[in-house]
């Protein structure tokens, strides 16, 4: 992974772990989510963790959070529509060098595209469904 | 001209219905049956039930042949993730969303998407009427510096030439509807009482066409 700072948008519980896993591995993180509850719980529980109250998909919110000394953006909400919009600005409007993001519904995920500023799309259901069947598999589940 | 109107509230609806008047081919998509009902018996263009974000359904409704895509549903995320890519990955020749925040505007401008911010627009232009002077101002020109304004032609200028109402550099005359219809105007072109001239206005001469129409 390149060093300079990880931009990570929602912090839900993906972004949540996220952040921590990291800042545990000593990269500089900053997580902008624009629910006020959520930021003053993630301030609490990881105090090493930059957090700012701000909506992802505001592009002069990105700009004061600093995106533009971001070497990769992570666009983890539970929204589609707003993670495809954040990597797009992102990588569209602000260069960054490497953009994530996570697809929460399997149908949406033909707008997660290069040509929409998507370098890498992460499908949460399909993952966890490959790792549920992996993990059978070395336990030695039958028809796994 | 064929265009898909991605959205069926009463923006979308009203827009639908616009461009059917205009001789141009629609079809309509919202996920909700009640909001397609709102078109009305009268509407002939294609109903899509679905959400916006399924392509299935956007194939369901031709939006890879659209000649362009009106994006207006109530979510502005919804708006930006699917003008973006039904401009940059399905190559929509053009593509126009609703967003409401319109400090995004010239971002998206620069990814390929016009925006509109209605209620931004409205209050701009209530405002305008609101402190307008009996020169009615109908638009901004480019970053502000320039009005277009209409007046109606006081009965002291009847059968006078419209180069009357100008000032090299500070006022012209561009069109004048008279009867109801409006054409082009030249210098010689003759104002009627009663006529709407339209004109430019530099915003600092906007008195001085006040002081011109006064003294007619």
């Amino acid at each position: 992974m390149t060093t300079g700072t990880t931009m990570v948008i929602g912090g839900g519980r993906i972004g949540t772990a996220l952040a921590r896993q990291l800042h545990a591995m000593g990269h500089e993180v900053v997580v902008l989510e624009r629910d006020a509850t959520c930021v003053a719980r993630l301030a609490a529980q990881d105090p090493g963790v930059r957090v700012v109250q701000a909506d992802g998909v505001d592009p002069s919110a990105l700009e004061a959070a600093g995106i533009r000394r971001a070497s990769i953006v992570a666009a983890v909400t539970g929204d589609d529509a707003a993670n495809v919009v954040v990597a797009a600005l992102a990588r569209l409007e602000f260069a960054v060098p490497h953009t994530i993001a996570r697809i929460v519904d399997p149908a949406h995920a033909w707008l997660f595209d290069p040509s929409t500023g998507v370098d890498i799309a992460v499908d949460q259901a399909e993952l966890l469904a490959r790792a549920i069947l992996d993990r059978a598999e070395l336990r030695g589940v039958p028809g796994a | 001209m064929n265009v898909v109107v991605l959205g069926c509230g009463r923006v979308g609806s009203g827009l639908a219905r616009e461009l059917e008047a205009r001789g141009v081919e629609v079809a309509v998509v919202d996920r909700d049956q009640a909001a397609l009902d709102r078109l009305g018996a009268g509407f002939t263009g294609r109903k899509v039930l679905g959400t916006v974000l399924d392509r299935r359904v956007l194939t369901a409704a031709r939006v890879e042949q659209a000649d362009a895509l009106a994006v207006v549903t109530g979510s502005d995320e919804v708006n930006a993730a699917i003008a973006l890519t039904a401009r940059r990955l399905l190559r929509v020749p053009t593509v126009v969303a609703r967003l409401y925040d319109p400090r995004t505007a010239e971002v998206y401008q620069r990814l390929g998407v016009r925006t509109l911010a209605p209620v931004s627009w409205g209050i701009q232009r209530l405002a305008d009427l609101v402190t307008a002077s009996p020169l009615s101002s109908v638009a901004t020109l480019g970053t502000g510096g320039v009005e277009l304004v209409e007046v109606r032609v006081p009965a002291l200028l009847d059968g006078r030439p419209a180069d009357e109402l100008e000032v090299a550099g500070e006022l012209r005359v561009v069109a004048i509807t008279h009867h109801g219809r409006t054409t082009l105007a030249t210098g010689a072109s003759p104002l009627h009482s009663g006529d709407l001239a339209h004109l430019v206005v530099g915003v600092a001469s906007v008195g001085r066409l006040s002081t011109l129409l006064a003294h007619h």
